[in-house]
């Protein structure tokens, strides 16, 4: 039991170790939008949306949601082999903006160094109902589909899915999918 | 085995979600070594209170912050931001001090409503203005007023409209607003005044088009007993940033009329003080019976200029303070401030950079009375500097 507790201090008190950009500035201006968007790097002692202790924004995990259920792919990544695929935004969240331009600088990036999407991380989400008072009225089923629709336009190569997770808003749920894009000699 | 334990260890680290609104810690340490010299020029007498090296934490902090989505477009947000002294661990002779903290809402389309503790829009229209925030002597709350940070203060900001942004705060004077008739004196005069709901208003309105320019607007409106007009511009020229700020003040009539000991002079009540009892030999307070500012005048101008790594930086101001002229018709007590910095900031990472300044302060008594027996107070130093933000 003891080495348990050692074990988890240690890891809580491992993610303190790298540097992480300071809200330090931003905290003394009127500008509130930019000073709680989540940042990368920030130190997070509870991340409410992923339900833990400990850690760091991921650097490397681009939060893209869906638009609408019904809207179309702005590509096709089967079709478009190694190139990065669009990330669609949706108009929900302040980050939005601020995730796609990485998702883009990224995309970039990564174009640049002749790689694909291989092991990015995508944190994706859908909203559903459960019940009849609700401003959706996707069930669970189209909440998984649409979010497998997601994945397979980010991994054209196949993806693992890290965690799933709901959250409540108002009378319905987001359902909340971390997953990693697979690489082409995993597939292999 | 280790696997299973480690499997635990981060079970273990992993609650329900949705417990609680997110918390984010950050910060930033900020801690010189400065050489300090105070020095008061008389008639006759010289006069140096302060010559020595000291280690000043500046205005280092950190906070806790989070947010938590209430439905798609809105969120509760929190704030909570203390200061502490790196160098002797106290600030303000306690552990922490109090800085901005709130709670409030943010709608995506609405703005942003907070109430707690906070700078006030006029402080906060300062921008980056002043090159030399938080450092000693540097700091533009050295030369003029306004730079207030607020109890009580309800403030609400709007979304950004293309450029275009304004923010209004109100706080409530708290004065007991008692009324008793067997003891009407002790519910009269000043402190009795303010007890309405919106007594102090301090408000801000700003276009910023990225990369070319910033221009602001603000008001006080009884907020620490005074009224303040300030206008700030700050123009962006590639690798230079030129700024300037001006601003009008005065004690609100109400502490005016009333005759109350100088107030909401903010860092200057120190310098007042200084240059009144300067080298002993007048004091303008004792012999004019003054203690009140009536109106003052200030301005500042700065630069920045980056090249690479290193930021070399600037600035200076000039501000004009008067006595009450019904209590001092002579403006014996009236004196003025100038302020020159300049430094050079060399950024080490994202996170940390390493700083050297200098930073002269000089207040003079305008008064040609006045100066026969006092010429002036000077306040210089030198420091070297390190600022890393978490």
């Amino acid at each position: 039991m003891k080495h348990i507790l050692l074990l988890s201090i240690f890891a809580f008190s491992a993610t303190f170790v790298a540097a992480a950009p300071g809200d330090a500035d931003d905290a003394d201006s009127l500008n509130f939008e930019s000073f709680h968007e989540e940042k990368e790097g920030a130190i997070v002692i509870w991340d409410a949306d992923k339900g833990e202790l400990g850690g760091f924004t991921e650097k490397h995990t681009t939060v893209t949601y869906e638009k609408a259920p019904a809207e179309p792919a702005a590509t096709t990544p089967a079709a478009s082999g190694n190139a990065a695929p669009a990330v669609i935004t949706e108009d929900l969240s302040p980050n939005a903006a601020r995730a796609q331009a990485i998702a883009e600088a990224q995309a970039h990036e990564r174009r640049a160094q002749g790689k694909g999407y291989d092991g990015q991380r995508f944190m994706i989400r859908a909203r559903y109902s459960l019940g009849n008072n609700s401003k959706t009225g996707d069930s669970v089923a189209s909440a998984i589909h649409n979010l497998h629709q997601q994945m397979a336009q980010h991994c054209p190569q196949g993806w693992l899915n890290i965690k799933e997770w709901s959250l409540p808003v108002e009378q319905d749920y987001y359902l909340h999918y971390l997953f990693q894009c697979a690489s082409a000699s995993t597939t292999e | 085995m280790n696997r299973k334990l480690l499997s635990i260890a981060i079970a273990s680290l992993t609650l329900a979600p949705a417990a609680f609104a997110d918390v984010t810690v950050y910060g930033k340490a900020n801690i010189s070594f400065q050489q300090l010299e105070e020095t008061y020029t008389g008639a006759n007498l010289d006069w140096t209170s302060q010559d020595n090296w000291e280690m000043l934490s500046n205005a280092s902090r950190f906070g806790i912050k989070g947010s938590h989505d209430i439905s798609d477009t809105l969120k509760g947000i929190y704030k909570l931001e203390w200061e502490y002294d790196t160098a002797d661990g106290l600030a303000d002779n306690d552990e922490l001090k109090a800085r901005n903290m709130y709670a409030g809402l943010q709608h995506k389309h609405l703005g942003t409503l907070v109430a707690g503790k906070h700078d006030t829009p006029l402080k906060l229209a300062q921008g980056k203005v002043d090159q030399f925030n938080d450092l000693e002597y540097g700091d533009i709350k050295n030369l003029m007023v306004g730079e207030n940070r607020e109890d009580n203060i309800v403030m609400y900001t709007t979304p950004n409209f293309g450029g275009f942004s304004a923010t209004v705060a109100f706080m409530p004077g708290e004065d007991a607003g008692c009324d008793d008739p067997t003891n009407p004196l002790a519910c009269t005069g000043a402190g009795q005044e303010d007890d309405g709901f919106a007594d102090q208003i301090s408000a801000s309105v700003g276009y910023t088009m990225k990369d070319v320019f910033a221009v602001t607007v603000a008001m006080d409106d009884n907020v620490q007993n005074a009224d303040i007009i300030r206008a700030v511009g700050e123009v962006y020229l590639g690798p230079v940033t030129l700024g300037v700020l001006a601003q009008e003040a005065e004690v609100h009539d109400d502490y005016a009329a009333a005759g109350i000991p100088t107030q909401g002079l903010g860092k200057l009540d120190g310098i007042a003080k200084h240059l009144a009892t300067g080298n002993g030999a007048f004091d303008i307070a004792s012999a004019t019976g003054v203690g009140i500012w009536e109106e003052q005048s200030a301005m500042l101008v700065s630069a920045a200029i980056k090249a690479g790594d290193f930021t070399i930086k600037g600035q200076i101001g000039k501000s004009e303070t008067t006595a009450d002229s019904r209590i001092d018709p002579l403006g014996l007590a009236d004196f003025e401030v100038e302020q020159m910095a300049f430094g050079v900031d060399y950024t080490l990472s994202k996170y940390s950079k390493v700083y050297a300044y200098y930073a002269h302060l000089e207040a003079n008594p305008d008064s040609a009375v006045t100066k026969l027996t006092i010429k002036d107070d000077e306040w210089q130093t030198f420091g070297v500097g390190i600022e890393v933000n978490f």
